[in-house]
């Protein structure tokens, strides 16, 4: 039976207001109505009953038919009108319901759109970076998915990757080809350089590229122009170069008149002949400050004297367009066939000699999906979006379970509406309006979340990449709103259609309570599922915080804390080694004087960048001699104070002195692994070697720590510290400081500024602490752990809230039953036990589940971790333990109030 | 008797809602009604009458519902709606600023 509710009830309870469509029947019924009144009154003034038919049928139109149509088509507009208007008033209603209803429960609301807000702006930022690493091709690359990069592989074990140093000549080979590479393009790795000299001298990133480079790429200068053919020829003389939009931004503050300026770069000045589009800087996203032409490769030491027909250097990098027609695999196989009867023409015999072990060139695409793809920063972005895909789901479940128990409370109202005629679908729209309100508040939330985390990640994990604009754009925007319809979708509909459907006579009669449901299935469910995906994230936590720790413990046989190193490229200003030797040696003693510094020394290598220098070395007496996996043996010359500055241990005899070196003794310290292996179970010192082929001994007077390069396991090399002099023909490529305070940090300007003023005209000094130098090795760890405690902190907030909101609203429910307990003699402990009984059960099968999850996504990890085994068990017994604290800490309130509930008061509450 | 004047366009509205500010009516009654105020000095053409009826129902100026006539006929009963008095007083406003304008334009003095 249909009764009619009058307007002004329905308004007060804001039911539809609907007005019916007029029908063809009730348009007609009208007209005959009005043609029978209007005949009607024909008759009376005078008319006969046709004569009047006849004349009131003229006054609606030409004929009935006609008049009907006309009537109809006005009808049509009326109900599409008054449709129209209903829908955005019932939308609109819908609004102001759910305003109304959230501003009821302000902390519900609050609640809810900072676990959206937090869930979405996680994954606006993680996509943000993504994009722009990964799924967006080189910015001014014309056909970029044309334009590939020539690379080889290796014969040696171990290394899958593809390699893209190749060598010079090939390239002008390959630019013979015309028939199979259309267009070809010569460039050199990014590398650093001395903008500037003494004091003001300061550090850019350049790459060489010949005339073809911006062509075959397909960019346009956006200032003046780029290399010509005039810059190709293979003597070094033109003195031009090219600045990257960003770099004349910066550093010139976008001066339109920079075109004919002259920079000082390195050894020579370069006349600014152009600057490239802006985001230009190449096929790669790391930022590049300038271009200078190839053929000066060999004067800033990039390349080898004669670099254009020498095979024996590999420092260039290819990339080509194809003739139509032909497939990367065929141009492939003809640029390798041109590789080998280069190369074995140089080199008078087969391949693989000159030791670069070339397997055979292959072609890829530069689009950086493929360029990064197993770069170990795309590994970590996937990884990071994954888990913040995660964070999301916690968060849209935590919601879902919220509104789930946001609809069991309102039964009883929405029950009374759909009594008084409210239509399903109108309170399910009611109902997700609600959710859209909140998430979209949320995703404004998000909007500013992901503009600091972009910010932070750009500044942090990717601070070499070049970002010239924002990476919060348009397509992060579009993503946001994606998100938020996702949530919407995965935690407003599934409670709303829930919440719509209920039985409203049961719900009429019950009282408005649950009687004895403790929990619904969909909500435990709920619960286990957060639980697990924390117990996902705390583990993957701990892996890194494992990882990390690891990383940063391992013994590099010195201290890196205090010492910093100095480097400064003066070989292309025509330093010799003599002079290098003494101008570094006036370097130590600046060094010296400089406030805070302890100790300093030079060296010919560096300790992290282990620039080694290999050479024979025999014992008198014996045939062979013990060889290491890491080759060698290799010599280090250094300076007086080595070994005390890097805090190196000499462990039998004694370290080189001042007198050793001044008077270049022949005497030598070795590496504890050389010396074992030499002399197994008996001492070093005092022992004879021959070194390079000499006849005259040198002897061993101490042994040395092994020193490691860096942080990943390798065996110890062997290695002879011999003193610094004329005798190595090695030079001095390094000034160690040791720092008196643990902040070696501060030292770096003054350092600097010392080294600057020892001669005029000096480049750049690179200095910095070797923690600094090996920091960007710890930090994927550092950022790892960071990162994961953070969202994993942030996943087991949300879980936490989750099960406390569930558990007090269970309790809530069951007051009545808690009250029945407690009247017949229950212990406050038994009505604690029983309400925390729910939620430890939940957590306990999250963590099982959890846990086994973390199990299988384990080896997704295992090459991101350091040291660390993806099944670590001290992981996992961290994320157990905390799982079952938050639970228990979670449950024990809503419990504690359970069991407070007044027996009196609950049952005459009814 | 003069030529029945044409409607001007857009005051068929003003007119019906003039007529429902008195009293909800059916279409036939509205027509009857204009008829006596005019004194038959309008040609409103009653089909032109129903889709305006149509026109401003669409647009929530006026309301309509069955109900049944003195006689016990059914006929579809328009009233104005809040809406509907807002727009009436507005645009009679505008209209006799409109018409007095015009009348002052076309009556006045001539020039010489």
């Amino acid at each position: 039976m249909r009764f009619d509710i009058r307007p002004r009830i329905r308004r007060v309870f804001r039911l539809a207001l609907r007005r019916p469509d007029l029908s063809e029947r009730e348009i007609e019924e009208e007209l005959r109505a009005h043609l029978a009144l209007r005949a009607a009154r024909l008759v009376d003034q005078g008319l006969t009953p046709t004569e009047a038919e006849r004349q009131a049928l003229r006054r609606l139109g030409s004929s009935w038919e006609d008049a009907v149509a006309r009537l109809h088509e006005a009808g049509h507009d009326r109900d599409d009108r008054l449709r129209t208007r209903e829908r955005a008033d019932a939308a609109w209603n819908d609004v102001r319901y759910a305003l109304r209803a959230l501003a009821r429960q302000p902390a519900f609301a609050l609640v809810v759109v900072f676990t959206f807000a937090l869930g979405i702006g996680a994954n606006a930022t993680m996509f943000g970076v993504i994009d722009r690493l990964l799924l967006r091709p080189p910015p001014h690359v014309r056909a970029p998915a044309e334009l590939l990069e020539v690379g080889r592989t290796t014969t040696q074990p171990g290394i899958q990757r593809m390699l893209s140093g190749l060598q010079y000549p090939l390239y002008t080979r390959l630019r013979a080809d015309t028939a199979a590479f259309r267009e070809v393009a010569a460039s050199s790795f990014i590398t650093a350089l001395t903008l500037g000299a003494g004091a003001g001298a300061e550090q850019v990133f350049g790459v060489f590229a010949n005339s073809d480079y911006f062509r075959v790429l397909g960019t346009d200068p956006a200032l003046g122009r780029f290399f010509g053919s005039q810059e190709d020829g293979d003597v070094p003389s033109s003195d031009v170069v090219v600045l990257s939009h960003g770099f004349w931004q910066r550093r010139f503050a976008g001066d339109p008149s920079i075109l004919g300026k002259t920079l000082s770069v390195g050894p020579r000045s370069l006349t600014v002949v152009g600057v490239a589009s802006e985001s230009f800087s190449g096929v790669d996203p790391r930022r590049v400050d300038m271009w200078i032409p190839i053929n000066q490769a060999a004067v800033y030491h990039v390349a080898l004297d004669g670099f254009p027909t020498h095979w024996g250097s590999i420092w260039v990098r290819i990339h080509v367009r194809l003739t139509s027609g032909l497939s990367a695999s065929e141009a492939a196989a003809r640029a390798t066939t041109l590789y080998d009867v280069g190369f074995s023409e140089w080199a008078g015999g087969g391949r693989g000699k000159g030791g670069f072990d070339v397997d055979h060139l292959v072609l890829r695409s530069v689009l950086p999906a493929e360029q990064l793809a197993d770069s170990p920063e795309a590994g970590f972005a996937r990884l990071l979006l994954a888990v913040s895909a995660v964070v999301l789901v916690i968060a849209c479940a935590n919601v879902a379970s919220l509104l789930l128990a946001r609809g069991t409370e309102r039964r009883r109202e929405i029950a009374v509406r759909l009594a008084l005629g409210v239509s399903r679908w109108r309170l399910f729209r009611m109902l997700v309006a609600e959710t859209i309100a909140l998430a979209v508040c949320g995703g404004v939330i998000a909007i500013l979340v992901a503009r600091w985390g972009i910010a932070l990640l750009q500044r942090t994990l990717l601070s070499d990449f070049a970002w010239t604009e924002s990476a919060l754009d348009v397509r992060v925007l579009a993503v946001t709103l994606g998100l938020v319809l996702t949530t919407i979708v995965l935690a407003g509909v599934a409670p709303a259609l829930r919440a719509s459907r209920p039985d409203v006579v049961d719900a009429l009669k019950a009282g408005g309570r649950e009687g004895g449901v403790a929990l619904s299935r969909v909500r435990s469910a709920l619960m286990i599922a957060q639980a697990a995906l924390s117990v996902v994230l705390v583990v993957g936590a701990g892996l890194f915080v494992q990882s990390l720790e690891a990383a940063a413990s391992v013994r590099l046989g010195y201290e890196t804390s205090r010492v910093l190193s100095a480097t400064m490229d003066v070989e292309s200003y025509g330093y010799s080694i003599p002079a290098r030797v003494a101008l570094y040696g006036d370097m130590r003693d600046r060094a010296m004087r400089v406030p805070g510094v302890v100790d300093a020394a030079i060296s010919s290598t560096h300790p992290l960048l282990g620039w080694g220098f290999g050479m024979r070395v025999s014992i008198p007496g014996r045939d062979t001699v013990p060889r290491s996996p890491m080759g060698g043996p290799y010599y280090n010359a250094v300076g007086a104070g080595y070994f005390s500055t890097l805090g190196l241990g000499v462990v039998e005899g004694r370290p080189l002195t001042a007198e050793d070196v001044a008077a270049e003794a022949r005497v030598a310290v070795l590496s504890e692994a050389m010396a074992r292996a030499y002399w197994p179970g008996e001492r070093a010192v005092d022992r004879c070697l021959l070194l390079r082929g000499d006849s005259e001994c040198t002897t061993v007077v101490g042994v040395a720590a092994d020193a490691k390069e860096g942080l990943q396991p390798t065996d110890p090399r062997f290695l002879v510290y011999v003193p610094l002099g004329p005798r190595w023909n090695a030079g001095a490529n390094t000034l160690l400081v040791r720092s008196r305070d643990a902040d070696a940090a501060r030292l770096v300007e003054p350092l600097r500024r010392a080294m600057q003023g020892v001669a005029p005209n000096l480049p750049y000094a690179d200095v910095q602490s070797l923690g600094d130098l090996l920091a960007p090795e710890i930090r994927p760890w550092r950022t790892g752990a960071t990162l994961f405690s953070l969202f994993g902190a942030l996943a087991l907030l949300i879980a936490a809230g989750g099960l406390y909101s569930a558990i007090s609203y269970s309790v809530t429910q069951r007051r009545h039953e808690f009250g029945v307990r407690m009247a017949l003699g229950a212990q406050i402990a038994d009505v604690v036990r029983l309400v925390m009984d729910q939620g430890v059960r939940a957590a306990l099968t999250g963590l099982a589940l959890g846990s086994l999850i973390a199990l299988a996504a384990g080896r997704f990890v295992e090459t991101l971790l350091f040291q660390t085994s993806p099944r670590s068990p001290s992981a996992f017994a961290v994320a157990a333990t905390l799982i079952v604290i938050v639970a228990i800490a979670a449950t024990f309130i809503p419990a504690w109030r359970a069991s407070r509930v007044d027996p009196v008061t609950a049952l005459r509450g009814e | 008797m003069p030529q029945p004047l044409t409607l001007v366009k857009g005051t068929l509205d003003l007119l019906i809602l003039r007529a429902l500010a008195w009293q909800p009516m059916h279409g036939f009654e509205i027509a009857s009604w204009l008829e006596e105020r005019s004194a038959g000095a309008l040609d409103i053409d009653d089909s032109a009458l129903y889709q305006g009826l149509y026109r401003l129902e669409g647009r929530e100026l006026i309301a309509a519902e069955w109900g049944v006539t003195e006689n016990g006929r059914r006929a579809r009963y328009y009233k104005v709606t809040a809406r509907g008095k807002a727009h009436l007083k507005q645009e009679t406003a505008t209209w006799v600023r409109y018409t007095d304008t015009v009348t002052g334009i076309l009556t006045g003095p001539q020039e010489a």
